[in-house]
């Protein structure tokens, strides 16, 4: 039994175990309210079939749930975690004629000039990782994290390329690591959903729902989208004129009738609508508790930078932690914002002030609490950008052949710094990590085999990582 | 689709550089400009300016909030179109001058690079010395065809050359009315891409060549392929070309039952919701077992061929009739078994593989919904035409829910209670009352959906606005119909569950009804707001606003209950 004692540890046991049997425990809760309004005669009945039901992995997870952290737009690993003196020894430069061959570029001519990191970098922490002045935060924890500068990726553009970060495949139609995760896994948490996405910056991510949608796996996978303001979830509140009797009278009559009905037919589905709306109505409380962070202390809300009543990525990282307490298996965070063609000085920047101390204090959080040893934490973009200028001299472009993420918690070795990449931070050269691999790695650290979690569609078995990847064992702890 | 919000002409005499002049329009002519009209709502840039866009004068009044406009409705957009602007007073520059020319355009949305920028997809600058210059009334294409004899001149081109005269000329007035009346029938175009079937016929109809990629890889196209069918279904006449009218006659070809055995199974799993074989996207050899293959069989054939008058039918079915297939199952004694599932039966066979029992699910998505609009008289009936938007969540259509501003308005007429079919479906944006309740996202084809039951089906059901809309509706319905409160409530009751109620359903409905009055009359709840805004200050005739908020309470419990969702 996953009691997450973890989460009350000044509570009494006694408290703790009603406590977690009646909110954090879906199992029991659903078996509670399931035996005691189906009543005895329909106890023999079988269980329902419940596609979110929680069931184990294949094999001990080191990960039970996940904080993807989506910078989309793709950062500049160049100016953030990839520091390269030969860029700026040739800044200004074209760029040796055998690096630029077969490449495509999105938008430069390929043959543009090599354009030196834009920050200084110093190395921090006991694992001496390299990072830009743009992420003092970050630096903090440094040692907390594994920081991947291999990764590549096979798309170039945002939305195809945020979609195979997710899918596997740069076209829309398959389903998202979150959806995979909760097929494979369920959802721990019935009053809320199992996978929640929430999404700040400047826009929504450019490939859409595709990037947390259920593809072809049921609907019922599909992440759910929070807002970081008011309902959290759609359709919580009662409609204007219900007050809290109207709607328990209305819910009672409800439950009664399908309890009359229940007895006729006997249709298990019906003892599991019931329980749906029990738990429904419990969302309503528990929903706006989820969003209430009053309680909050003020040290906490400063650590992440979070301003009440503001939304803001920082709010969304403490909702993040807050939901990853009440056992909901994966939450992303789309930021779209790190797209610096141009202004890349400026823009860089303040994405970072609007990023980094969140980023950095949901680590440290979850670590304060004893979280962050079964959550994973990831951090990245769909790819990375050019050594070479777009336009004037403060701007660069798409890039596929290396990129830098971090992830942290949940079985990650911590503090390290895996991957390196040319002297231009052009290719990925050492231990490369493909899109793949990643996805492979994330399922590994849940508890799967990456070949072996499938669904059968349109007569063949898929996965996530189509028929590529290979979990990168270096960067397990 | 673009609309010229100014038109700016500078000039820098050659021997002047800095003596810059902004030359000044005093007239304007076009060869079409449409009726003044407010931009539509996608171009909204979100300022509360009224934009408008409509004759040409609009591209020189100096004004960023008119432009000149060439919308001249569905059917007739995307033409060449011609503006003349004539300057005050002619420009004269003894040793030349450049001329800048600035074509505003400022009449899109506030998302510019998406699809609402509302700009000139292309354009070309003259500039003349003609006295009187005005905008050429023939069309652009139609002038160009007089540069060939009308002896040589195409059926095609003669008859564009007629046209354009016919417009002008009054002894045609009547027909002209009737051609434009037709035009203004002519439907908005949908953004549905059709395909072109090319036959290799001569320049521009030339065969694409198709080519196996690697991995799917466009970059990397391996051996070129050529139309076929696969090797163990029956193959193509020898004689047949390769055409799409081939692969349609192969499709239903009577030594090809593949066809319409996976479309009965599709039918039978409409039913009952698991079809024959269970994969009705997979009738290939890793597909699992049919549960019933002589039926699946014998009821191909009966498509294709049907042998039997089926009840509602007055002779033999016509080959291919997918209501015959309808009829026969509905009629069919396995079909009308009582779905009443006896924990014996649930243990040894809990999806009814084996049909001993009817079919008990809750419906599609689409029909969830459907089932609200229709049990309370909302429901608009009207077959076909344009999707419609009814009410979602404003904020999933914005930046950061969304990644361009996409437009959604919710829907005030009739169409805000479409069936739920003819709902819009932005794929980056799925509508959410129907997804929550399994509906797919439109990123692949979907032909079997998963039931779930969960607690945000229950927070749609419960509050979403149009389900709410629904319970008020019916609340009003119960009332108008009179009789006593026992009436009303078994007439709400039966629109719900096509069954009378039973005495104790009665006994738990009338005391909710009671307990909800006496709630309401004390005054504790905004009755209009229970019993719907606009309409709650007038109650039917003869009740009160208690009445219809109380009965609004008892709606929504009907609209809630399992079995009004359920096909049983």
């Amino acid at each position: 039994m996953n009691c997450q004692t973890h989460l009350y540890r000044n509570e009494s046991p006694l408290a703790l175990t009603r406590r977690w049997f009646l909110k954090d425990c879906a199992v029991g809760l659903g078996a509670l309210a399931l035996h005691t309004l189906v009543g005895d005669s329909a106890a023999a009945a079988p269980e329902p079939k419940d596609p979110l039901a929680p069931r184990p992995p294949q094999f001990p997870p080191r990960a039970k749930r996940v904080i993807y952290l989506f910078m989309a737009g793709a950062p500049s690993h160049l100016d953030l975690f990839d520091y390269k003196p030969q860029l700026a020894k040739f800044n200004g430069t074209l760029p040796p004629p055998e690096l630029l061959q077969g490449y495509r570029a999105a938008f430069i001519n390929p043959n543009s000039t090599l354009l030196g990191p834009k920050f200084k970098f110093a190395k921090y922490g006991r694992s001496g990782a390299e990072l830009s002045e743009l992420l003092p935060r970050l630096a903090e924890v440094v040692d907390d994290i594994a920081i991947v500068k291999s990764m590549y990726t096979d798309s170039f553009n945002h939305a195809p390329a945020q979609i195979m970060m997710h899918t596997g495949s740069p076209l829309f139609g398959r389903p998202s690591v979150g959806a995979w995760t909760l097929y494979g896994l369920g959802a721990e948490s019935r009053n809320l959903p199992g996978f929640v996405v929430f999404s700040s910056g400047s826009k929504g991510p450019s490939g859409g729902a595709s990037n947390w949608g259920a593809g072809f796996l049921p609907s019922v996978y599909n992440g759910v989208m929070f807002r970081s303001q008011g309902d959290p979830i759609l359709y919580l509140s009662n409609p204007k004129g219900v007050d809290e009797h109207i709607q328990q009278d209305t819910l009672a009559a409800v439950r009664r009738m399908d309890q009359m009905h229940l007895e006729e037919e006997k249709d298990p589905e019906i003892s599991t609508r019931i329980a749906s709306y029990e738990m429904a109505c419990r969302m309503q409380t528990s929903g706006p508790e989820l969003m209430d962070i009053s309680k909050e202390p003020k040290h906490i809300l400063d650590m992440y930078g979070v301003e009440p009543g503001k939304p803001s990525f920082a709010l969304n990282c403490l909702l993040a932690r807050r939901l990853a307490e009440r056992g909901v298996r994966f939450v992303e965070l789309f930021h779209e914002a790190w797209d610096q063609h141009g202004n890349l000085t400026h823009d860089l920047r303040q994405n970072c002030e609007h990023t980094d101390r969140a980023c950095a204090a949901l680590v440290k959080d979850l670590k304060q609490r004893g979280m962050l040893e079964d959550t994973l934490v990831i951090w990245g973009g769909e790819f990375g950008r050019t050594p070479m200028v777009q336009g004037g001299d403060d701007g660069r472009d798409h890039h596929p052949n290396c990129f830098t993420m971090w992830l942290a918690g949940g079985g990650i070795k911590p503090g390290l710094t895996l991957g390196e990449s040319d002297d231009f931070g052009f290719n990925a050269t050492t231990d490369k990590v493909h899109v793949h691999d990643l996805n492979a790695t994330i399922l590994r650290l849940l508890g799967f085999d990456h070949t072996k979690l499938t669904y059968r569609f349109q007569g063949r078995d898929f996965r996530l990582t189509d028929v590529h990847g290979e979990p990168v064992v270096k960067l397990l702890a | 689709m673009a609309a010229l919000t100014e038109f700016e002409v500078t000039a820098v005499p050659i021997n002047d550089p800095t003596n810059e002049v902004k030359v000044k329009f005093v007239q304007a002519t076009a060869d079409y400009a449409n009726a003044e009209k407010e931009l539509e709502a996608e171009f909204n840039d979100k300022s509360d300016q009224k934009r408008v866009y409509g004759p040409v004068a609009f591209a020189i009044d100096g004004k960023d909030n008119t432009a000149w406009g060439i919308d001249a409705g569905p059917g007739r957009r995307n033409q060449s179109r011609k503006a003349v602007f004539i300057p005050e007073k002619p420009l004269a520059f003894t040793n030349g001058a450049v001329l800048t020319f600035k074509l505003q355009q400022n009449h899109g949305g506030n998302n510019s690079d998406d699809n609402e920028n509302h700009n000139l997809g292309r354009f070309r600058l003259s500039v003349t010395s003609a006295t009187n210059a005005v905008a050429d009334p023939v069309p652009a294409e139609v002038r160009e065809i007089f540069q060939t004899p009308a002896s040589s001149r195409t059926p095609a081109q003669a008859a564009a050359v007629f046209s354009a005269w016919r417009a002008t000329a009054p002894e045609f007035k009547d027909v002209n009315d009737k051609i434009e009346a037709l035009w203004r029938q002519y439907p908005e175009g949908t953004p549905s891409l059709v395909l072109r079937a090319l036959h290799d016929h001569g320049p521009g109809d030339e065969k694409r060549v198709t080519h196996a990629l690697a991995r799917g890889d466009w970059l990397k196209p391996e051996k070129a392929v050529t139309p076929g069918v696969p090797k163990i279904l029956p193959p193509l006449s020898p004689e047949a070309d390769d055409s799409r009218l081939t692969f349609a006659r192969w499709l239903v070809d009577p030594h090809s039952p593949t066809t319409a055995r996976v479309f009965v199974n599709r039918l039978w799993q409409a039913y009952f919701g698991i079809g024959l074989l269970e994969t009705p996207e997979d009738f290939g050899v890793r597909a699992p077992a049919v549960s019933h293959p002589q039926l699946l069989d014998w009821l191909a054939v009966e498509f294709m061929r049907p042998s039997i008058i089926a009840p509602g039918e007055s002779s033999i079915a016509p080959p291919w009739d997918i209501k015959h297939i309808h009829r026969l199952i509905v009629n069919s004694a396995t079909y009308q078994e009582s779905s009443r599932t006896p924990p014996e039966l649930a243990q040894r066979d809990p999806n009814n593989r084996l049909l001993a029992r009817g079919p008990r699910l809750r419906v599609d998505a689409e029909i969830v919904r459907d089932i609200a609009l229709d049990a309370s008289g909302l429901l608009d009936e009207q077959i076909g035409g344009a999707p419609v938007t009814p009410p979602a969540p404003a904020f999933l259509f914005q930046p950061p829910a969304s990644y361009g501003p996409k437009t959604w308005r919710d829907e005030t007429g009739p169409e805000r209670y479409r069936r739920a079919i003819y709902t819009f479906r932005f794929r980056s944006v799925p509508y959410p009352a129907l997804q929550t309740f399994d509906a797919p996202n439109g990123d692949g084809a979907c032909v079997r959906r998963l039931r779930s039951n969960t607690p945000l089906q229950a927070l749609v059901s419960l509050n979403e606005p149009i389900f709410v809309e629904c319970a008020q509706a019916l609340a009003r319905l119960c009332l108008e119909q009179g009789g006593n409160d026992a009436e009303r409530i078994r007439y709400g009751f039966r629109r719900c569950l096509g069954r009378p109620p039973e005495a104790r359903e009665m006994r738990e409905l009338t005391s909710l009804l009671r307990r909800e009055k006496n709630y309401i009359r004390d005054g504790w709840v905004d009755t209009a707001a229970l019993g719907d805004k606009d309409k709650a200050l007038f109650p039917p005739k003869g009740t009160t606003p208690t009445e219809l908020a109380a009965y609004t309470v008892v709606a929504r419990v009907l609209l809630n209950l399992d079995e009004t969702i359920t096909k049983e």
